[in-house]
């Protein structure tokens, strides 16, 4: 066995059809395990997420969006190249049947309202581009730091359970690890907005770098929290302890587990948006005050790589978010039943779960998008300082005193081909006055902080008609 | 202190909430409504433009019976789009007997129609430029306002059946009719848009001028060419002429 995760190593075991699979074996599995899901599942998906803002962005604007690009150009362009051994009036031929297929027919239209052709369209648009380099730019810094945000935004990825036999790397230490690789991502925005050469750009790098050294914070805070519940660096592990036998699975998700893993669920999203510098903390692009930040100089595909950077940063938080706090790839109700399916069946149902949980995030970020503005920059510290770390302490503090109170741990349950973890003994009881005694007091609390602080400002009063 | 933190956290609480609920709220009847009869935007040339604003700034429109082609609007134009001729009437007043606007220079700034003395010239509502979409209501303003190309209902009907047939299944002389009207691309009508010239006699002219022109660059081309060819032909004779001698 080579150690690389049990999906690799079931495959290079297979390949080579020995326990001991030599190094080609095993690299062939890599790339099969690993990159090609990379491939084929992140890029297409991160690209989708485009069209998902736009249309979301659309529909909240009371627009239409992207539905006019017609999918038919680049499928010819497709036949073409298909079938260029063929003469052009076959190949023509072969076309036109094609598009008379009764599901062509009907699906055609369809895609093309959703916007899909658009992703063609802008794909071709953005290959078609000039690369340009500016003169007073860093040529081979401002070259560089486009794939270095890209591999920053993949590289976590490798340890993220997709599903219970999908599993590129099972680390011990996972969640450091997805936290120290995705600080690559600073690094590329400081490249590109100092080698660009440009004022502008500068600026975006410069606020980048602070805004997302600040916000490692809450989100390592956030981290360490489930890490501590769990007690596990392990993101696999981390899903098998959430698990629990019987209908209700997700009663054993970190996010119903303790109001403190709920907080931190909440401020992780928040500063996962920061750190993918979505608005309203895209401070770094900010184009009223910054053109376009960190990308002002870059065109083509370039530009389009710091765009699909973004998106599967998006992708990584979401995946994140739904590991951390909502049991992974694990479905709601019945795990247990999945998780005894023959495998390949088991993880397609576990990667469609998967998708909607991350997908659902997505959804969730492009919807905070088109309702918030963006912060001021001093506004973007002040809430990560003053308030989301703040926050962030208190639970780890609550979480621990939870923990400690429930003194020890009892045995956990064995999930699928992993073995039993032990969990926080809690018990029923201990649930529920763990649920009901922070909730409680914070009612409380907030009960007096808003007799005492009078209510809101009369301009926001009005906004939202009334309130408190 | 921390009461007040709270309560500001609170407070932000709310009003996230509250804005994601009014955007959610658009969304999802947005999203309900098939074919986004709720949507603002109007697909423009599927659907007729509903929606214009009360002060649109559209085509030119001369009334030419009470024009007195002072060129007012010639001087105040800052891109020259007016091509104008005048003559006396019977009452001795002077009436435009051309009054050409070169809607392919226009910027619609409606400086023109500031300066306008008698108030004859007007911005219109109107903002297409596709005879196939709107055919009559455009060729009548052409009309109006004393072309040289004069096109009654006879004639907007058969430019608009011509015009939506492709070109290669028109009789020679219907084509021929269809390019004394409309301009090479086969949509627009001389003089209103595109290449700039307003009349018949004109784009024959610039179309000769253009062959000419191109004529003298091929000529001079080809002179170049067995000019650069001559020297080449020399290049290599002379060194062998000298060579191991
Ligand atoms: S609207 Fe402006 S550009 Fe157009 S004709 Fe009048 S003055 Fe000239
Ligand atoms: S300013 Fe008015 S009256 Fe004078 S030439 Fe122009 S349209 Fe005619």
């Amino acid at each position: 066995m080579t150690g690389l995760g049990y999906a690799v190593d079931a495959v290079a075991v297979w390949l080579s059809g020995s326990p001991a699979p030599g190094w080609i074996a095993v690299t062939v599995a890599v790339l099969l395990v690993w990159v090609a899901p990379l491939l084929a599942i992140i890029f297409p998906v991160a690209a989708l997420g485009q069209i998902v803002e736009r249309k979301v962005a659309a529909a909240i604007q009371r627009r239409h969006g992207p539905n006019s690009a017609s999918l038919e150009g680049p499928l010819r362009f497709g036949f073409r190249v298909l079938l260029c051994f063929l003469p052009r009036a076959t190949q023509d031929r072969a076309f036109q049947r094609f598009l008379k297929l009764p599901v062509v027919r009907s699906l055609l239209p369809i895609l093309q309202k959703l916007g899909i052709g658009q992703l063609a369209a802008d794909g071709i648009k953005m290959l078609g581009k000039e690369d340009i380099v500016p003169r007073g730019a860093d040529g081979a810094v401002f070259r560089l730091a486009p794939y270095l945000a890209l591999t920053g935004a993949f590289l976590p990825f490798c340890v993220v359970p997709f599903a219970h036999h999908l599993v590129m790397l099972e680390v011990s230490v996972g969640a450091l690890y997805v936290i120290a690789v995705s600080g690559v991502t600073v690094l590329a925005l400081l490249m590109a907005g100092w080698g660009s050469g440009n004022k502008f750009s500068m600026l975006g790098g410069m606020r980048a770098v602070a805004q997302l050294v600040s916000y490692e914070i809450p989100v390592g805070l956030a981290v360490a929290g489930v890490v501590l519940w769990s007690g596990t660096m392990d993101l696999h592990a981390i899903v098998a302890q959430q698990y629990r036998p019987g209908v209700f699975t997700f009663v054993g998700w970190n996010l119903v587990q303790s109001p403190f893993l709920a907080m931190l669920a909440g401020v992780f999203f928040l500063a996962g948006l920061a750190e993918c510098q979505r608005t309203p903390f895209d401070m770094a692009e900010a184009e009223s005050e910054l053109v376009s930040g960190f990308n002002t100089e870059y065109s083509g595909l370039r530009w389009g790589m710091f765009a699909l950077a973004e998106y599967t940063e998006m992708l990584l938080i979401g995946a994140l978010f739904a590991t951390l706090f909502l049991g992974g790839y694990q479905s709601p109700i019945g795990e247990q039943w999945i998780v005894g399916l023959h495998p390949l069946l088991a993880t397609l149902l576990h990667l469609g779960i998967f998708a909607v949980k991350f997908l659902a995030s997505l959804f969730l970020m492009v919807w905070i998008r088109w309702t918030l503005p963006r912060y001021r920059v001093d506004q973007v510290m002040r809430l990560c300082w003053l308030t989301l770390v703040p926050i962030c302490l208190v639970a780890v503090f609550g979480l621990a005193v939870q923990l400690v109170l429930a003194g020890g741990t009892e045995a956990g349950t064995a999930y699928g081909r992993l073995a039993a973890l032990p969990r926080p003994a809690l018990g029923v009881l201990g649930h529920l006055l763990g649920w009901a005694v922070p909730v409680l007091l914070l009612g409380v609390l907030v009960r007096i902080a808003r007799r005492r602080h009078g209510g809101m400002h009369p301009a926001l009063r009005q906004l939202t008609g009334g309130g408190s | 202190m921390i009461l007040s933190w709270l309560n500001d956290v609170t407070e932000g609480l709310q009003s996230f909430f509250t804005g994601m609920r009014t955007t959610g709220k658009f969304l999802v009847e947005n999203l309900r409504d098939e074919g986004g009869a709720k949507a603002v935007t109007r697909q423009y040339p599927l659907h007729a433009a509903e929606v214009v604003g009360e002060r649109q700034r559209g085509h030119l429109h001369n009334k030419a019976d009470i024009c007195i082609v002072c060129h007012a609007c010639d001087t105040a134009c800052p891109v020259d789009c007016f091509k104008m001729d005048g003559e006396r009437d019977g009452n001795n007043k002077m009436r435009a007997s051309r009054f050409d606007i070169d809607l392919s220079k226009c910027i619609y700034c409606g400086l023109c129609v500031r300066a306008c003395p008698t108030d004859s010239l007007s911005m219109t509502a109107d903002f297409q430029m596709d005879p196939r979409l709107d055919g009559e209501r455009y060729l009548f303003r052409r009309n109006s306002s004393q072309l040289d190309v004069h096109l009654d209902a006879a004639d907007v009907g058969r430019l608009q059946q011509l015009s939506r047939l492709p070109r290669e299944q028109l009789s020679p002389a219907d084509r021929e009719w269809l390019d004394a009207r409309i301009d090479v691309r086969g949509q627009h009508l001389i003089g209103m848009y595109g290449l700039g010239y307003f009349t018949p006699e004109e784009k024959a002219q610039a179309d000769a001028e253009r062959e000419a022109k191109k004529k003298a660059k091929d000529a001079a081309a080809a002179a170049a060419k067995a000019k650069a060819a001559a020297e080449a032909k020399t290049k290599a004779e002379a060194p062998s002429a000298g060579g191991p001698g």
